[in-house]
């Protein structure tokens, strides 16, 4: 099926240098990803769910290093040039994770049915990479090896979800889409907080600074390089103060 | 009185609890919430230091943050000043990361634990570095130093500290260099220009420094050079950490030294690319030596004590303090297990406890193990639900098994009591192997650590053998004692000595007295009697981006993704299964107990 | 054991804080050896600024809304 984005995608990975860069991102991804389902294995008191959580980590371990691997091949066969031309991994995400958790907070339905989430949107996002990536086999190749095993994350995280909530997993997989949704949000309203943020900080930067940065260029000058005494009175400060 | 240290909010957050003038617990924030150099507000690194002393927040007398954050905005925001029209970039993120939280850190203590507002002290950044070094140390007249990247405004300070059992102590800091000139600044921009990670990286540029020449000391000298006074002064125009946030250095620092290297390329030493980040390294390295022995040279000279304190993330350098140790003068080097901001937690509640309450002084135990013990039972219980074997031995058999386990090449995942406060492993969560052949030092770099060819491991040795083997200065041993040093292998056992052997001769040893790690000790013993070398390679229970492991079910999950083949945690220990399976049970290999 | 409040309460508290330790601010400047008095009506205009940035991180849903405020 084509994706409605694959002229987006077709693009974020036509460029070589930008489909390296994205690569090591992918791959920094998966290792984060991957420290956090060791910390799930670390956190579940079934036996069972432990050890496939530290399976499934060591697939995330063994994609970054696939990622990784590629990324650097493909940056080997370029030009030494700046790093990246820009992000555009929002555009074209790799794996989420469990980015939007705090894992040692998650009971392990929650946490299932947040993960079969994650995997079926990533294998998703893999699928439509390969379907653009015909000019670069060896890059398809290494979306088409992890996309297998999301195909077994997503069956396990199902599989264990029913087996550890029967009764209760289908409401977990709405909850783990509506959290999905509101992280969505949150996401969209800290980026637009922080542009406005820094719009606005920047304009006192401009509108008020300038006096102060004359001052404090002056003080500046007449600050000697070198040591410089301690005052007598600093030692042992009062340690109420916060100057 | 009962008093807690806070360090928060730039790197190593950790928490540390002082009653009644020593301290009972301390760890960093990162062994608990499992991210590494976790920054954040050390709630659970608090929790644990209370619930372990059955404290509540309301029994504290005071809580100390290890540093003046209204001061430390004042240096922000005159940074920002000086660098307009530049640094608009920096002001935003500096205005929006301090102002949004870092800023307000008594109305933070005060909202997360419920403490008075009264009740919450700050120190100086290096006075907590100051008494983090001293106050631990077993002296009680000494000089101080302390340097790091930046505090408040001071990057380094000297002083002296005095203590009397039972007494008064006095810590006096005389003078100080200021922001932007910067020791720890000058080193984390060469490690960012090296590509890797600042405040994490810094060790991969003193490892990589062995495998070059300093060619580069002239170009350095230009970017940091001495002042009359026998400081130090940075030119700014090769930096630009002081104006953004975006990166440390200038494009002079580039025209000076060449192209950056980017972080993900692989450092190929067979490469000229290879050869010149190698060099820059090694001419970083030998000039900031330099600086070092120079400046503690004449504080020697002015203070006349034979005892010196170095505290502060620089003191992290054992190259340069094995040189600080062998050409200042002073006699004895101290520098802590935890000399980086995580140990100023500790430094705050000592500074609190002797200089402002006056509290009479008290010896602190010289150890590292103020974090939280294994749980004996955990390993068992774990093993048990994955169906492997577990042996469950008395001391003395437990070591005499695992000694076996090393002579036959196995990696041991060691974990025992209390972990350590600081970066190194000492002992308590270390990964030990047989110390011989460089193919085990790179089966630990390719199967267990993941990291980079260049980086050495470091060797473990009872102090009463350690002349044996390494050229130790004398002072030397006491600087070993917490991995603090790096000194030459003898030569004769170099080559028995390959996996810990640095490419240039050199290793950073921790001698084990057996008053400290009485267990450590005697496996040291045990392997002595087996080997001929009672010397082992004794490196972090961790793999690669992530924290040393803390509970056994840490220590359980590494051990299960890695190449570790057998995991000891209190007194039990298990192998991998494919090992216990395959034993052979020849005359050196211990028969396994399968289920 | 430490006992939790919610995020909103923290921050108030974070908030109700901010007078105090803006006054420690302008005690230094005005009465530290930097001679740094000139930088006190900047560094109390920026500690207002840091309130409007401390609601925007207590109700990050609607920090967009907060920052409006300006």
């Amino acid at each position: 099926m084509q994706s409605p984005l694959s002229s987006v995608h077709r693009w974020v990975w036509r460029d070589a240098r930008r489909r390296a860069n994205n690569l090591l991102r992918f791959a920094e991804v998966e290792a984060d990803g991957g420290r956090d389902l060791v910390r799930a294995a670390e956190q579940t008191k079934d036996p069972l769910l432990r050890r496939l959580f530290l399976v499934h980590a060591l697939d995330e371990q063994r994609h970054a290093g696939l990622f990784r691997q590629r990324g650097l091949a493909l940056l080997a066969t370029l030009p030494a040039g700046r790093d990246g031309d820009g992000r555009t991994d929002w555009l074209a995400p790799g794996e989420r994770g469990l980015d939007d958790l705090r894992v040692e907070q998650e009971r392990d339905g929650a946490l299932l049915a947040f993960l079969h989430l994650s995997e079926k949107a990533a294998a998703r996002d893999f699928t439509h990479y390969i379907a653009v990536l015909d000019g670069d086999p060896p890059t398809r190749e290494v979306f088409e090896k992890v996309c297998r095993d999301e195909a077994f994350h997503m069956n396990y995280t199902h599989a264990q979800l029913l087996r550890v909530a029967p009764k209760d997993h289908g409401r977990l997989l709405w909850m783990a889409r509506l959290r999905r949704l509101w992280s969505l949000y949150l996401r969209f309203a800290g980026a637009l907080a922080s542009v406005i943020g820094t719009v606005v900080l920047t304009v006192q930067y401009f509108v008020f600074l300038p006096p102060f940065a004359l001052a404090a260029r002056r003080a500046q000058r007449r600050e000697p390089e070198g040591w410089t005494p301690i005052a007598a009175e600093r030692n042992g400060a009062a340690l109420k103060r916060q100057y | 009185m009962k008093i807690l240290g806070i360090s928060a909010h730039y790197h190593d957050a950790a928490a540390a609890l002082v009653v009644d003038g020593l301290p009972v617990g301390a760890v960093q924030q990162e062994r608990l919430s499992r991210r590494k150099n976790d920054a954040a507000f050390p709630l659970e690194a608090i929790e644990w230091c209370l619930d372990s002393a059955g404290l509540e927040p309301e029994d504290l007398d005071a809580v100390v943050f290890y540093e003046r954050p209204m001061l430390k905005f004042d240096r922000i925001l005159v940074s920002a000043l000086c660098a307009f029209p530049h640094g608009r970039g920096a002001f935003a993120h500096a205005m929006k990361n301090s102002l949004g939280e870092k800023a307000w850190v008594r109305g933070l203590i005060t909202a997360q634990l419920g403490v008075r507002r009264d009740r919450v002290l700050f120190t100086e950044h290096h006075q907590s570095h100051a008494a983090a070094a001293f106050l631990t140390a077993p002296t009680r007249h000494a000089a101080i130093m302390t340097t790091d990247g930046v505090g408040e405004w001071a990057t380094l300070t000297v002083g002296r500290g005095q203590r009397t059992l039972n007494g008064p102590t006095r810590i006096v800091l005389d003078r100080e260099v200021r922001f932007p000139h910067s020791l720890g600044m000058l080193y984390s921009t060469f490690t960012a220009y090296l590509g890797f990670s600042v405040n994490e990286g810094e060790y991969k540029v003193m490892g990589l420094a062995a495998y070059g020449q300093p060619t580069f000391v002239d170009q350095v000298r230009k970017v940091i050079h001495s002042t009359g006074d026998g400081a130090f002064a940075l030119d700014l125009d090769y930096f630009a950490f002081h104006t953004t946030v975006a990166r440390s250095y200038s494009k002079r620092f580039v025209e000076l030294f060449g192209p950056p290297r980017q972080a993900y390329e692989p450092i190929d030493l067979a490469t000229p690319d290879g050869r010149r980040f190698a060099d820059i390294a090694a001419s970083v390295q030998a000039v900031l030596e330099e600086i070092l022995v120079d400046m503690t040279r004449r504080l020697h000279a002015e203070t006349g004590l034979p005892d010196l304190c170095l505290g502060g993330g620089v003191a992290l350098n054992g190259v340069a303090n094995a040189r600080i140790l062998r050409e200042s003068g002073f006699e004895r080097l101290f520098v802590p297990p935890a000399p980086g901001d995580a140990g100023s937690a500790l430094g705050a509640a000592l500074y609190a406890d002797r200089i402002h309450f006056g509290n009479p002084d008290r010896d602190v135990p010289d150890h590292p193990f103020w974090g939280p013990a294994v749980d004996d039972a955990e390993l068992a219980r774990l093993a048990g639900e994955d169906g492997l074997p577990v042996a469950d031995l008395d001391e003395a058999a437990l070591i005499e098994r695992i000694a076996d386990d090393l002579l036959a090449g196995r990696v041991v995942g060691w974990m025992e009591g209390a972990t350590e406060f600081g970066p190194r492993a000492l002992g308590h969560r270390s990964i030990l192997t047989a110390p011989h052949d460089a193919a085990m030092r790179d089966r630990l770099n390719r199967d267990i650590k993941y990291r980079e060819e260049f980086r050495p491991f470091a060797p473990v040795v009872p102090i009463e053998a350690a002349d044996r083997y390494f050229e130790l200065p004398p002072g030397g041993a006491r600087l070993a004692r917490f991995m603090s040093g790096v000194f030459p292998v003898r030569p004769e056992w170099r080559e028995r000595l390959a996996a810990i052997t640095h490419v240039d001769g050199t290793a950073r040893v921790q001698t084990v007295e057996r008053d400290m790690a009485p267990r450590l000790h005697a496996l040291l013993e045990a392997y002595g009697r087996r080997s001929g070398m009672p010397v082992l390679l004794n490196t972090s229970f961790n793999l690669a981006g992530e924290p040393i492991v803390n509970r056994v079910v840490e220590g359980y999950s590494t051990f299960r993704r890695s190449g570790i083949d057998v995991l000891v945690a209190g007194r039990s220990r298990i192998v991998k299964r494919a090992l216990a399976q395959a034993s052979p049970m020849g005359p050196n290999e211990p028969r396994e107990e399968l289920a | 054991m430490i006992r939790r409040r919610g995020r909103i309460h923290r921050q108030m508290i974070v908030l109700g804080s901010m007078a105090g330790s803006t006054l420690d601010l302008v005690q230094g400047l005005w009465r530290g050896p930097s001679g740094r008095r000139w930088l006190v009506p900047l560094a109390v205009f920026l500690c207002l600024t840091g309130g409007v940035l401390i609601l925007a991180v207590t109700v990050e849903a609607l920090a967009p809304f907060v920052y409006a405020i300006f």
